[in-house]
């Protein structure tokens, strides 16, 4: 990634990558970058596993059950 | 009687064996003898212990004698997907590299079930390390749609929907990553949920995707399933993704109907690539429920769907490549060629993009949530797009569109794995061709209850789910 070509070269494959991984869409690609983009003030949020089990037990009816 | 035993639902059969009009000795050597006269032509079953199951048969008969049933399902034979481990038995995971694997613990759950009286009878086939949407499996043999053997069972839990279908055994487990449980039920003709994330412990289950793995039953009927669904949900510390909240009682309102529930019906996205003949049954199944009561709500869902797809195979390919990078060096050669390709994709994904994958978890399920669920009580979508080709047609190796085929099965699906909400696959009729289609209810976290509901108000109003395939 010296020069500007290879970076181009390099972002390139990138996109197919994940093009390839997803629905061979390449507009698929695009709008994920876009929307990583719109979202990065909230991509702090804590990824894990655990996070995630703490999310989905707030949006159930009713809310979150006492443990 | 005991010609039709087989024919006879999982409901049935545990409450004529709780009433003493059937043992399980009768109910068990029925199961092993359709598992053994019907069973080959469907290539669903992987392994049986008759002698074991009729043992176990047995010792469930005396225990009854004695006034002792251990629960709602004692003495009921059930076979399941060969992912879920019992200690000092073979678990092959549909693989060669597992094939003389014998785990030393006992997957929750099976003990779920076994604590519920049940028996487990057999192993049944399924896609290699369950990862693949169509059935085919070029390790241990495809499964065979009971409706038409020319036809893909779907998969990954290809053997439970065929064996279930075909009569075989009255219940099964199978996972769902991306529709793994949904697909083959669709195809089928069968029931399946796929449990809110977390919802139902992985312990003991061959994993794939850690985000996204889920364990739920397959069976003939709504009733049957949430059976079984009971004996299994709950909070296990040996998961540590396992959820700590209680599990709501399935059968308390089952029969409660939908009068009043709130049913979206997406303007987008979902019904996009659908063909006409599948949304055409999927779009009636809608007037039965809005028939018994139920209020259809238009919905727009958000754009973010078609990327909650792109990102459930970006999470499974990551994280199985992760689970498999060692086998994939070390025993390249025993690795089916999809289930190989699919994986070392895998490899390729940067690292910043499956964190990102993780972390847009989170804003674009609460979108969802507040789209759908601020609106309505479950969305009603249909599960495949198209009718279940044939296993020649969707052979990887014979078809050059394969990748997009597959990615088009999951349209409907891998959206809600991504999200990580529980959805229940109900069969709602036979297009030209003969074969099922179905749709599934997806419901708010952990409200399989309502699910189970709003499906068993559809089969009290339709009789789909009695039909039965060839030699059934």
């Amino acid at each position: 990634m010296a020069d500007d070509t290879d970076m181009k070269t390099w972002l390139a494959e990138f996109q197919a990558v994940t093009d390839g991984a997803g629905d061979a869409d390449p507009a698929r690609g695009r709008a994920l970058s876009a929307l990583v983009q719109a979202e990065l003030p909230g991509l702090g949020f804590d990824g894990s596993h655990e996070a995630y089990v703490k999310l989905l037990d707030s949006l159930a009816d009713g809310g979150p059950a006492d443990e | 009687m005991s010609d039709d035993l087989h024919r006879l639902s999982l409901s049935e059969v545990a409450a004529a064996i709780a009433g003493g009009e059937l043992t399980s000795a009768e109910v068990t050597e029925a199961a092993i003898e359709r598992l053994e006269t019907a069973g080959p032509a469907l290539h669903a079953v992987q392994a049986m212990d008759a002698d074991a199951a009729m043992q176990a048969a047995r010792a469930a008969d005396a225990e009854r004698a004695r006034g002792a049933l251990r629960g709602p399902l004692h003495g009921v034979p059930l076979a399941h997907k060969d992912m879920f481990y019992r200690a000092g038995r073979v678990t092959g995971c549909g693989s060669r590299i597992r094939a003389d694997f014998v785990p030393e613990t006992t997957a929750r759950v099976l003990q779920g079930l076994d604590a519920a009286g049940a028996l487990d009878i057999a192993r049944l086939n399924m896609v290699e390390f369950a990862y693949g949407v169509t059935g085919h499996n070029e390790v241990t043999g495809t499964p065979r749609n009971p409706w038409n053997t020319d036809h893909i069972t779907g998969g990954s839990s290809s053997g439970s929907g065929a064996a279930v279908a075909g009569r075989l055994i009255y219940g099964a487990l199978g996972s769902d990553t991306g529709g793994s449980i949904r697909f083959p039920c669709c195809c089928n003709g069968v029931v399946g949920m796929k449990p809110t994330w977390s919802r139902v412990s992985r312990f003991g289950a061959m994993p794939l995707s850690l985000s996204l793995d889920t364990i739920g039953p397959i069976t003939r009927t709504v009733r049957d399933n949430a059976l079984m669904f009971q004996a299994i949900a709950g909070h296990d510390p040996r998961d540590p993704t396992s959820s700590r909240r209680a599990v709501d009682d399935m059968s308390k309102d089952l029969d409660a109907g939908v009068k009043g529930l709130r049913v979206a019906v997406p303007e987008n996205y979902f019904y996009d690539p659908v063909d006409p003949g599948v949304a055409a049954l999927v779009r009636a199944s809608l007037d039965v429920l809005a028939d018994a009561g139920a209020e259809l709500v238009a919905v727009t869902v958000p754009e973010t769907m078609a990327l909650a797809n792109t990102m459930t195979n970006l999470l499974t390919a990551t994280e199985g490549a992760a689970l498999h990078q060692n086998w994939l060096q070390t025993r390249f050669d025993d690795y089916g060629r999809q289930t190989r390709a699919r994986l070392m994709s895998g490899l390729t994904i940067p690292a910043s993009r499956y964190l990102q994958a993780r972390n847009l978890r989170a804003p674009i399920l609460a979108e969802f949530a507040d789209a759908v669920f601020g609106k309505a009580d479950v969305l009603h979508i249909p599960v495949m797009v198209t009718g279940a080709p044939t296993i020649a047609e969707s052979d990887a190796a014979a078809n050059p569109g394969f990748m997009d085929m597959i990615t088009a099965m999951g349209h409907c699906t891998r959206p809600i794995n991504y999200l990580g909400l529980p959805a229940l696959t109900v069969p709602c009729g036979f297009l030209e061709n003969g074969l099922p289609t179905a749709f599934q209810l997806v419901g708010r976290p952990f409200a399989e209850a309502a699910l189970f509901r709003a499906g068993q108000a559809y089969q009290a109003a339709t009789d789909w789910h009695a039909e039965l395939p060839l030699n059934g």
